[in-house]
């Protein structure tokens, strides 16, 4: 393997360097004996650079009318350029690049001069710092990726339990699509199976979709799943708004945003949206609580529209959601089977389409409709074809999440 | 207070805040990596600039096809405040563009009418 370049020492090639004393005659006879010699160094007598003269720059001068005449038995520093970019061999290439940039046209040409303690040690060449700038980039861009793909490696184990909960509660009858943007996200699921007198009476599932993507999303995500485990743990499984005041607070409270001495813009204006729907099979109802998420609701067997309601406009644990905000517990009843999808805005506002605009609620609502009677897994491998096809060329602008679950109350 | 202009980038909106002719635009579409750096310099230009504007007419004119949810934050900030500044008098005028088939966007305009009703709120459907 190469050997890392990381300073300007490193990009050094040994050329041969002049003084003073050499007459341009010289300069003329040295380019003539080595025609791949492009420029040529000259010192003080200790050792310090005092310009570089190139051979193009030298050529273009002495074949001036009169020139030679005038110029064969003067010092060579006649056609030097007096400020060629200097380095010291411990420069990072980071910094000889950003110097060179500023250098301009004649670095590029020239090269650059190495130097230790202000003595000439060689010259260096741009093309050689590029090289050393593009592989130094691609060795930070790699270490970044293995760091995010180890940091989803924890993110999928936080969810692992629910998902396996999710497999065995509903082998046949629920789909998950779990899409960070990138590698690793802020959409966050969780799933709990209730027991009612050792029965199984229903279930809680939640879906959070916290600011931002990437590393800050999944930092959020964390913070989420401990602030709802401890809201569990408080309040139980059987009241989402309660639930999401818990959260509300535990956010505030964790990211110092309960505070304005403490808890200013620099600090962080960060929670979630999202919403937690309690399913009650015996009591034949759901009651959801929603942060700004939208609950569609789809009867399986009934050729009836596909319901969407609203969730309450707050969002969870921002600075401005005062610290005692409560949310809505919306009760719908459910007497026959129906299908409900639980959906972040990733969804809904991923630009596509021929008109380059959001995919939306319509045109969501549309697409499961279509799959109403197929099977979860054909259902979702439609959606998700639907949805690749209208995304396109575009780019993905969001973590999407979206988590469909069969509702089959208890019959009564 | 002079023109404000940023140039579009992929993730972030035209910004052409232009105080002296009281007309601001943001085209485009917003889901900077940090929206609060992105929005703070903007939201304290305006500030300033709303704080000396008494009696006048502000156009402000909205054309962006996606935002992701740290920028809505920071777009009712930005309206909070025109609000606050239609509120002392003024008149701001908020001209929302939308695709004729984005009801997304639409939907996030009424509610930026509903939540600040100092502001002249005209939505336009763009035919494409």
């Amino acid at each position: 393997m190469l050997k890392e370049i990381r300073f300007a020492g490193d990009l050094l090639i040994e050329a041969r360097a002049i003084t003073p004393e050499f007459k341009n005659e010289d300069v003329l006879a040295l380019f003539a004996q080595k025609s791949s010699l492009k420029n040529l160094p000259v010192l003080h007598d200790d050792g310090r650079p005092l310009g570089l003269i190139n051979r193009n720059m030298f050529h273009s001068n002495m074949t001036k009318p009169y020139y030679p005449e005038l110029y064969s038995q003067k010092s060579c520093i006649a056609f030097m350029d007096k400020s060629p970019l200097i380095v010291e061999a411990r420069l990072e290439i980071e910094q000889l690049t950003a110097l060179a940039v500023e250098a301009g046209d004649k670095v590029f040409t020239d090269g650059f001069i190495i130097v230790s303690n202000g003595k000439y040690l060689g010259i260096g060449q741009v093309l050689d710092l590029m090289h050393a700038m593009t592989e130094l980039q691609a060795r930070q861009h790699r270490q970044l990726i293995e760091s995010i793909q180890y940091a989803s490696v924890i993110q999928q184990s936080i969810l692992a339990p629910s998902r396996i909960a999710l497999n065995t509660y509903f082998p046949d009858t629920h789909w998950l699509i779990w899409e960070p943007r990138d590698v690793v996200g802020g959409d966050m699921f969780h799933f709990i199976p209730t027991r009612h007198e050792g029965q199984d009476d229903g279930f809680l599932a939640v879906l959070f979709d916290c600011t931002g993507h990437g590393v800050p999303g999944a930092f959020m995500t964390l913070i989420a799943e401990s602030a709802l485990a401890q809201a569990i743990a408080t309040h139980g499984d059987r009241d989402p708004a309660a639930l999401l005041a818990a959260i509300n607070q535990y956010i505030k409270h964790t990211l110092n945003q309960h505070d304005h001495a403490i808890g200013s813009r620099e600090n962080s204006d960060d929670g979630l949206d999202g919403m937690i729907v309690r399913f009650d099979k015996n009591q034949q109802h759901l009651i959801f609580a929603s942060a700004r998420n939208p609950l569609f609701i789809m009867g399986l067997n009934a050729d009836e529209a596909i319901e969407v309601l609203a969730g309450d406009r707050k969002g969870v644990g921002y600075a401005s959601t005062p610290m005692d905000a409560t949310w809505y517990n919306h009760i719908v009843p459910i007497t026959e089977a129906k299908r409900i999808f639980l959906i972040t805005d990733g969804v809904i506002d991923q630009v596509g389409g021929t008109k380059k605009i959001a995919f939306g609620k319509r045109r969501l609502g549309q697409t499961l409709i279509e799959g109403r009677i197929a099977t979860a897994s054909d259902q979702k491998t439609a959606f998700q074809a639907a949805f690749r096809s209208y995304q396109g060329q575009e780019k993905r602008r969001d973590d999407v999440t979206l988590l469909a679950l069969d509702l089959i109350p208890k019959s009564s | 207070m002079e023109k404000f202009y940023l140039a579009a980038t992929s993730n972030t909106p035209e910004v052409d805040f232009d105080f002296p002719a009281r007309r601001l635009l943001l085209k485009g579409e917003s889901y900077p990596e940090s929206a609060a750096a992105f929005y703070g310099d903007i939201l304290n230009k305006t500030s300033a600039f709303l704080d000396e504007m008494t009696g006048e007419t502000l156009h402000i004119s909205v054309q962006l096809n996606y935002f992701n949810s740290s920028s809505t934050k920071m777009l009712f900030s930005l309206f909070d405040r025109l609000n606050l500044a239609a509120e002392e008098g003024n008149t701001i005028v908020l001209d929302w563009h939308h695709d004729i088939d984005d009801e997304t966007i639409l939907e996030f305009g009424l509610e930026l009418a509903e939540d600040f009703p100092a502001i002249e709120f005209h939505a336009h459907a763009i035919e494409s």
